[in-house]
């Protein structure tokens, strides 16, 4: 058994007769960031909402140093899950005012670093007088951050933490992240749709699609061994023969799709046709041919 | 043990505050309209000022059940905290309040005079058992909500005042139902340790069904 690791053993999760989670293996090592992308409906929340033991699984487990987390004190007091508000958030959590909430996050959280929420309260220049449900979307957004950082909790979850931030809140938001990391080895796993620039932030990336972990690799090490190859289709087809394709575009003769190496296989020294054009691709990139459906033009 | 603390913090926070600002209410309508009427204090208190507190000790005990249901339990959840805890918790702070507004009429009776505070003693059993008889019946309907949703629970509260206005019709129009006899039975009854039991071990027996819907519940946080 792995020490300080949050794992999911055969996890899953239906509502009704839909099935939102299928027998999802995951494990979240100490000291990580990682980034949960799916796409909508992907089952993002609702697999972080059970890793927290907010909600129950249908089948499988979700443990904490071979605990179980649900109905765990000890476990739950290592896990912290900073949910996505709205002004309709859970009946009436968006009616509380600003420091109302901070209140209860203080009186719940066992490690509340209540001299950082001042300081990221002061620094967001929230005012903690209102009420949730007055607060713009950025202003929401930045209330479950520093309920995150702030709770100082060993695993803390953030559900799209970026949500409605502009630019400058966004970069602000991850260099605050990452101080915190340095400084504390805590980690993160943070769910957003907003992937290009929170990959440089992701050491990992956990890809979700309809229910089901169909990647979680290392950031840089994915990226090496993506490439996206366009050129005749003819030529296209020769070249990529035994790899594996995905997110074919297809415009009139020419054709692109993107290749995923082997683990370990280099693409810089893969041998093809100058004809080719070779290109390495964003996370964003990886994402779209990983999830998305195939484009076909002309 | 701890996680229950923190429960019982954040309950006690979140209750009392609406508790609180329900006994500034009373006391506001009350002085209100005695001074309206332009009557004595003292007087109105003796007359007026328990139907006030009823009415409060229901109004409280219904929306602080719908409250927890819907919102506070969720969110204590989201927080953290077990679903045990935090339920135990609420069940402790809901019956702390009902005591408290036990309390406040005890001093309302002894603020009006000796006689009345006598008489508020010997129904002090009736007392305790209408307030665990309406913590049950609130139980219920929040197990209701909790396993059917807010609507089914609202027409179960509905249903509950039409057949308490009705039975209160029915006594009034028909003044044969209650004898002089039966009357004294009743207050015999009362009197008596009975329903205070009863109700006991409805609430806990409603609180239980409670908890077994609320346990797995999916919660929309």
């Amino acid at each position: 058994m792995k020490s300080n690791v949050l794992a999911c053993n055969n996890l899953s999760k239906s509502y009704e007769k839909k099935t939102v989670l299928q027998d999802l293996n995951l494990e979240l090592e100490k000291g990580k960031i990682y980034g949960l992308i799916g796409r909508n409906g992907a089952g993002k929340t609702t697999l972080l909402s059970i890793i927290s033991g907010q909600n129950p699984a249908s089948g499988g487990t979700v443990t904490y140093n071979g605990m179980p987390v649900w109905e765990n004190e000890k476990a739950l007091n290592h896990i912290c899950f900073s949910r996505e508000l709205n002004p309709v958030s859970g009946n009436g959590i968006a009616t509380l005012k600003v420091k109302e909430y901070l209140k209860a996050a203080a009186i719940y959280m066992q490690g509340w670093d209540k001299d950082m929420a001042d300081r990221l309260v002061k620094e967001f220049e929230l005012d903690v007088n209102q009420r949730i449900n007055k607060l713009s979307k950025g202003m929401m957004s930045m209330v479950t951050i520093i309920v995150a950082l702030a709770s100082k909790a060993e695993y803390t979850l953030l559900d799209e933490p970026v949500a409605g931030l502009d630019v400058v809140a966004r970069e602000n938001f991850y260099r605050i992240l990452l101080e915190e990391f340095a400084e504390s080895g805590r980690t993160f796993v943070i769910s957003t749709h907003i992937i290009e620039e929170a990959s440089d932030v992701f050491e990992e990336v956990i890809m979700l699609d309809k229910g089901r972990i169909i990647l979680k690799e290392n950031t840089m090490d994915l990226l090496d061994r993506v490439r996206h190859i366009s050129g005749r289709a003819e030529e296209v087809d020769k070249a990529v023969e035994g790899h594996v394709t995905c997110h074919t575009e297809k415009m009139g003769r020419s054709k692109g799709v993107t290749v995923l190496f082997e683990q370990g296989e280099n693409p810089d020294q893969w041998k093809h046709s100058a004809e080719l054009v070779v290109q390495p691709v964003s996370l964003q990139q990886v994402f779209v041919a990983l999830c998305g459906k195939e484009a076909e033009n002309g | 043990m701890r996680d229950l603390k923190k429960n019982l913090i954040y309950w006690g926070w979140n209750l009392e505050k609406i508790t609180l600002f329900m006994f500034a209410w009373i006391l506001f309508m009350w002085g209100l309209l005695t001074f309206m009427e332009g009557g004595s204090f003292a007087e109105s208190a003796a007359q007026e000022l328990w139907i006030y507190l009823c009415m409060a000790v229901f109004i409280s005990s219904v929306s602080n059940a719908f409250n927890s249901v819907t919102h506070s339990f969720p969110f204590t959840v989201s927080m953290g905290s077990t679903r045990k805890a935090s339920f135990i918790a609420m069940q402790l702070i809901q019956h702390l309040i009902l005591l408290e507004y036990a309390v406040l009429a005890g001093v309302i009776c002894r603020f009006i005079g000796e006689n009345a505070f006598e008489i508020f003693m010997q129904y002090l059993f009736a007392i305790i058992g209408a307030v665990l008889l309406l913590q049950a019946f609130v139980n219920v309907t929040c197990a209701v909500c909790a396993r059917f949703g807010n609507k089914v629970a609202v027409m179960v509260y509905i249903l509950f005042a039409v057949l308490v206005f009705a039975g209160a019709m029915y006594v009034l129009l028909s003044g044969k139902v209650v004898t002089e006899d039966l009357g004294n039975r009743l207050i015999t009854f009362v009197k008596k340790p009975y329903l205070p039991i009863a109700g006991a071990v409805l609430d806990v027996t409603a609180a239980e069904v409670y908890y077994n819907f609320l346990k797995k519940k999916d919660l929309r946080i």
